[in-house]
């Protein structure tokens, strides 16, 4: 589903939401979209993948067990063809493999399923100033995220 | 009989109406209905009621996105608003109760248990909620 | 008839008039198990086959089918899997749908069987 961007609203961040589940997309717009310019949301990754090259972007959180090849296909791609979007995985799967596999599909914060609004508006706004950090030209020290039901 | 009004809001013909007899004849409410998102605003604003049950999953406006709508408008702001869903894992419940909601209730419901239920979230529920 | 017996009518009425619509839901989920057996389940009929799914999940339970609603959302969440089900979980889905089938149908019977009961003789009888 694609949102035409209020000009209202342009001095939001754009944020695009990733996951299967029509609850959760409605849930986490409803919650983030006070902070945040929702302009996409998609039900599987071939979906995730169009609509963050359309719209390109500040930020979209993207379901790690969407289907279609799932939500790590995605995060690959989306990396690859929208650089310029962090990525934030949303899963309900804590363990060290799975954090390892989205950081690896370039990923910059992983968010667990069910964390509380507050917490997960603050992963993102601090995953758009770490990517915009770590996406410049001549990049410094590596910056860590980490608040409470996110990992790096 | 209860004064008390309540707005029904699912696009599902079966659901509304056995909500309506449930709430109606079982609750003693009366019960006004609409079957989208769009509609529950209209009515939320001409009829005033003083709870509104409101399903999660419906086309177009969804019930999350009614929900901002009937809180950014201070006429309909106040009237405690219940989500119904047939999806309910706590991670979700959590997440809606945080949004301001009044009430979580889940689908399939039970027709003559369902007005306790209501009454039992609108009793609970702090000023303002909804 | 007690103010319970005529809320029972009144959801009852309702499941008449809408069993046809239930039918077609679970009509929906058996050519989704018959096309996953014949491995052509494609994405759209999955789609509506986990719409279908979800809409009974949340309406059977109403009727006094708190089994049909489970069997649906079973239903619904194989569908739902990432990569949709596999072919070995066929012979699970079938099962599904087969209860799921045979739950409505006992309804209906049951709601036949009321229909068709003829009213109890007359108990009092003249005395000579």
């Amino acid at each position: 589903m694609t949102h035409r961007r209020d000009p209202s609203r342009s001095h939001l961040p754009s944020l695009l939401i990733a996951d299967d589940d029509p609850v959760i997309c409605s849930l986490l717009t409803a919650q983030l979209s006070r902070s945040f310019d929702v302009v996409a949301s998609a039900g599987d990754a071939e979906q995730a993948i169009a609509l963050a090259v359309e719209h390109r972007p500040d930020i979209a959180i993207v379901d790690m067990q969407m289907p279609a090849g799932g939500g790590l296909r995605a995060a690959r791609e989306m990396h690859a063809l929208a650089p310029a979007t962090a990525i934030v995985a949303l899963s309900a799967d804590e363990s060290d493999g799975m954090v390892r596999d989205v950081i690896q599909a370039g990923a910059i914060a992983y968010v667990r399923k069910g964390v509380a609004a507050h917490e997960l508006m603050t992963t993102l706004r601090r995953s758009i100033e770490a990517h915009v950090l770590l996406s410049s030209p001549a990049p410094g020290d590596p910056v860590t995220i980490a608040t409470a039901g996110t990992q790096l | 009989m209860s004064s008390k009004r309540i707005l029904l809001v699912d696009d599902e013909d079966d659901i509304r109406e056995v909500a309506s007899i449930s709430m109606g004849a079982v609750g003693g409410w009366q019960v006004c209905a609409a079957s989208s998102g769009p509609e529950a605003i209209d009515k939320a604003l001409t009829e005033q009621p003083d709870a509104i049950l409101l399903d999660v999953m419906m086309p177009g406006m969804d019930g999350l996105a009614t929900f901002q709508r009937l809180q950014g408008d201070p006429r309909t702001r106040e009237i405690p608003v219940i989500l119904l869903t047939a999806k309910a894992h706590p991670a979700d419940r959590r997440g809606f109760e945080e949004l301001g909601v009044a009430g979580v209730l889940s689908k399939p419901f039970d027709p003559m248990a369902l007005p306790g239920q209501v009454a039992e979230l609108l009793r609970d529920a702090p000023v303002g909620a909804g | 008839m007690s103010p319970d017996g005529s809320v029972h009518e009144a959801i009852d009425a309702i499941w008449h008039a809408n069993r046809g619509e239930m039918a077609r839901r679970i009509a929906t989920l058996e050519e989704a198990v018959c096309a996953l057996r014949s491995d052509e389940l494609d994405d759209e009929l999955r789609a509506r086959a986990i719409c279908d799914a979800h809409k009974l999940a949340g309406a059977l339970g109403m009727f006094d089918l708190a089994t049909g609603s489970e069997l649906s959302r079973e239903l619904e969440h194989s569908l739902e899997a990432a990569g949709g089900p596999l072919a070995g979980e066929l012979a699970r889905l079938a099962e599904l749908v087969l209860a799921l089938r045979a739950e409505f149908e006992n309804r209906m019977s049951a709601r036949q069987v009321a229909d068709l009961t003829p009213s109890p003789p007359p108990t009092s009888k003249v005395m000579p």
